[in-house]
């Protein structure tokens, strides 16, 4: 890391930059929308997942293509969470198979690892690492440029600028959701997976969230992301797919955004 | 070639990606670590002096316990074995040299399990969750870990093999300094070799095969340890091992176990080395996790959760059968409770393994040391209290889950007591069986008559157990050291306030269960007035037991 010293000299005084300075990189990622009718870049082909040798749910076939977003909807402990774990290669798939560009996820693969960012709830952090810290970290892991102009915007993005200097154990929980999101966010991705990224957000951050979604994805993220919220269904996904024991089916977002608000109406 | 270099060879340097623009060179781990750890320089120059200090001063005093307790057994051995026994009933006694070989090659094994249960290929929680995700060489994340677990290993097998051969030369008097030099050195060569080869091969599983396979080996680890205890058990029991092996006929077999090592780490050690960067994240993960957990135990002295986090499963959850009742004979709250016990403890065989495994701990020490009454009487306290211990788990998962204990028909005066019954009923078998079995090479158990009779040992261990059941519900419920207030200076370093209660809360009564015990085993009897005695102190244990659970239950809840 030939300019790891820079941020700590830099310090407060370097993230604190006017907001305008701080949000002057974010229309670079809002980009007009790409249509999602590309080849695809993630394909769950018949993915059956599970703790033991039992299978959680049915198997799900969906591919996901690049500016797209798709969401996971079902009941709560439907098996959403631990189809992102096996996408994500933190779990073993029981059956089936997850491709990445046409290949079969390994994410001990450095490229599987550029490539793909995920947002789950989990609650780890380094003791002497403060909030900024912990997204240069992640920033200059990813080798990205300007470090502190990118991890400054997305402070601002996620309206954490206030705490960059604090250490992630004095935020509430609402705003360590949002420092794992930014931590998604100040690095470089071609595929999204979210768990639930609207747990324990304020409706602020809720709207927050759906719009930086969607810039995502109008920049040619691809999303793959469980939700219980209607108002992401609506205004993110394309397409979600309904997570059951018996079968997982693909719908369109108004019908999975029905079938959260009336469990029953897809039967 | 691993996967990391196929794929890093792969990488596009351009990365074209959506998102913030990359192409800075990736940190290495250095960078990293510079990054995540405290700076010296930080922390300022009275803080690394004192850090200094503590570390010499502790591995002074640590070595410094170490040989003076090295020289009192051989001197205590010296004697022991000279004598032949206080009676008939004296059977053949194992070999010392071969007790303290077997002992400590258990000791390593039982060491190898616990690394491989918390993942001998792991980081910390933090450096888990923010470092594997990112780009960087997993490898080179990975190889000082290696590194970092092979020298402890090493170290810690050259400890407990090099002392315990020290011990060993304590059988045969006729050896002078440079044969103690050399069992000393032997030894703890022979640990070193072990240590290193026995991590080199569970590194393997860790990284080929993933978390249940490691957790699967570290249990075979775990048997193989118990098998030693017991072939050593059985060897004194029925007479099989010869009274005297010269520490030298060792030297051959030491020799053959120090070349299987070597092989072992040029084979599955390089083998390890090269693929270390192929260890999946599933097993890294949880790795972290029980690494966590086990710090977080070390750090506040909480053996408690030090058990829980080296004998959680790998996975944590069960399989059921559809509709089955897992409770099926619970039909109130107190059969609820004693059903939901069990199944706890059912769920956990390796308990019952290490209860029974230090049942025969004292017949093995005694019969390979010939080791002095009082010296047995110790042992039956210590591994009373810790069998109790273990089997007391739900008591002790009481203490961490206070709502669970409140969800129950039953009061928190009640609960304990409840918790006690089971565990008392285990500990009187436990000692109904571990005491005679104790006293066996002792000389203490011959005839029929009343007091020497087996019969009248195996009736003052059963009297015993429940008292040591009552001792292990009071070390369950008593308070963690408090964290929040300001450490304490001490010779050994910082403490923090509570820590001395916290460990000796439990032990305590357990001393009063044992006092009966010990007048037995000095008077070489197990008396009436005796027994009266042990039913008299294990009663009043239990009743202070209880009353300190119910106290700490209250609270809690």
């Amino acid at each position: 890391m030939s300019q790891k010293q820079q941020p700590k000299q830099a310090g407060a005084s370097a993230r604190r930059k006017p907001a305008g300075a701080a949000t002057a990189s974010a229309p670079a990622r809002t980009k007009p929308r790409r249509k999602s009718s590309g080849p695809a870049l993630l394909e769950l082909d018949g993915l059956t997942v599970g703790y033991t040798k039992s299978p959680v749910c049915a198997p799900v076939t969906v591919s996901v293509a690049a500016g797209e977003a798709v969401c996971l909807v079902g009941a709560n402990g439907a098996g959403k969470s631990t189809v992102l774990r096996a996408v994500a290669g933190l779990l073993e798939p029981l059956g089936g198979e997850v491709r990445l560009r046409g290949a079969v996820v390994d994410e001990r693969t450095v490229d599987f690892r550029r490539q793909v960012a995920c947002v789950f709830d989990e609650d780890a952090w380094f003791a002497e690492l403060s909030v900024a810290e912990h997204l240069e970290l992640v920033a200059r892991g990813h080798g990205v440029r300007d470090v502190v102009a990118v991890v400054d915007a997305e402070l601002t993005a996620q309206r954490l600028s206030e705490h960059a200097d604090e250490l992630p154990t004095a935020l509430s929980s609402g705003q360590r959701r949002r420092l794992l999101l930014a931590a998604a966010l100040v690095r470089p991705r071609a595929l999204l997976l979210l768990d639930e990224p609207e747990q324990r957000l304020d409706p602020t951050g809720r709207d927050t969230l759906l719009e930086r979604l969607k810039a995502e994805r109008d920049a040619g993220t691809a999303m793959l992301l469980a939700t219980h919220d209607t108002v992401l269904l609506r205004g993110l996904a394309d397409r979600a797919v309904v997570i059951d024991d018996a079968v997982c089916r693909v719908v369109d977002a108004e019908e999975a955004a029905r079938l959260v608000t009336e469990p029953g109406a897809g039967a | 070639m691993t996967l990391e270099q196929v794929d890093g060879d792969a990488l596009d340097a351009d990365g074209a990606l959506p998102g913030p623009a990359a192409g800075e060179p990736l940190p290495t781990r250095a960078d990293l670590v510079s990054e995540a750890a405290p700076s010296r320089a930080a922390r300022g120059l009275r803080t690394t002096v004192y850090d200094v200090y503590t570390t010499v001063l502790q591995t002074g005093i640590g070595g410094g316990l170490l040989l003076g307790a090295s020289g009192s057994l051989r001197t205590a051995l010296q004697a022991g074995l000279s004598s032949t026994g206080d009676g008939p009933g004296l059977v053949s006694r194992t070999s010392g040299v071969l007790t303290s070989a077997g002992l400590a090659v258990a000791a390593v094994l039982v060491l190898l399990g616990a690394l491989c249960r918390i993942g001998p290929v792991s980081l910390g929680t933090a450096p888990t969750a923010w470092w594997t995700p990112l780009p960087v060489q997993r490898r080179e994340l990975l190889r000082p870990v290696l590194r970092q677990r092979a020298v402890v290993s090493a170290v810690v097998g050259a400890v407990i093999c090099g002392w315990a051969g020290s011990i060993a030369v304590g059988t045969s008097p006729h050896l002078g300094a440079a044969g103690f030099a050399s069992a000393l050195g032997g030894g703890a060569l022979l640990g070193a070799a072990l240590g290193l080869g026995g991590y080199a091969l569970v590194t393997r599983p860790a990284i080929t095969a993933g978390t249940r396979a490691v957790v699967r080996t570290g249990a075979v680890l775990d048997a193989l340890a118990l098998a030693v205890v017991v072939a050593l058990a059985v060897s004194a029991v029925v007479g099989l091992a010869v009274d005297e092996v010269d520490p030298s006929t060792l030297v051959v077999p030491a020799l053959v176990a120090v070349v299987l090592a070597v092989a072992a780490v040029l084979t599955a050690g390089a083998a390890s080395w090269r693929d270390v960067g192929d260890t999946s994240s599933v097993s890294l993960r949880s790795g972290a996790a029980r690494l966590g957990r086990l710090t977080s135990s070390v750090l506040q002295a909480d053996v408690r959760e030090l058990g829980r986090a080296l004998a959680a499963d790998a996975t944590g959850r069960r399989r059921r059968r559809r509709g089955a009742s897992r409770v099926p004979w619970a039909s109130g709250p107190a059969s609820a409770v004693w059903s939901a016990d069990w199944l706890l403890l059912r769920r956990q065989p390796r308990r019952f393994l290490t209860a029974a495994a230090f049942a025969l701990v004292p017949l093995v020490v005694a019969a390979g040391t010939g080791a002095p009454r009082g010296v047995l009487a110790l042992l039956l306290w210590l591994t009373g209290y810790w069998a109790a211990t273990t089997l007391s788990e739900p008591a002790r998962s009481m203490a961490l889950v206070p709502a669970a204990a409140r969800a129950l028909p039953v009061s928190q005066t009640r609960l304990p007591l409840l918790r006690l019954v089971p565990v008392a009923a285990l500990m009187a078998l436990w000692g109904a069986v571990a005491v005679p079995l104790a006293v066996t090479t002792s000389g203490l158990l011959h005839g029929e008559a009343s007091g020497t009779a087996w019969w009248a040992w195996a009736l003052l261990g059963a009297f015993a157990g429940p008292g040591w059941a009552a001792a292990a519900l009071r070390g369950a419920l008593r308070p963690d050291p408090d964290l929040s207030r300001p450490a304490m200076s001490t010779a050994m370093g910082s403490l923090p306030p509570g820590a001395i209660a916290a460990v000796s809360t439990g032990p305590d009564l357990a001393v009063l269960v044992t006092v009966p015990v010990l007048l037995a085993v000095l008077s070489r009897g197990a008396f009436p007035l005796l027994l009266q005695g042990q039913v008299l102190a294990s009663a009043v244990a239990a009743g202070l037991g209880w009353w300190y659970a119910a106290h700490r239950a209250r609270k809690l809840a």
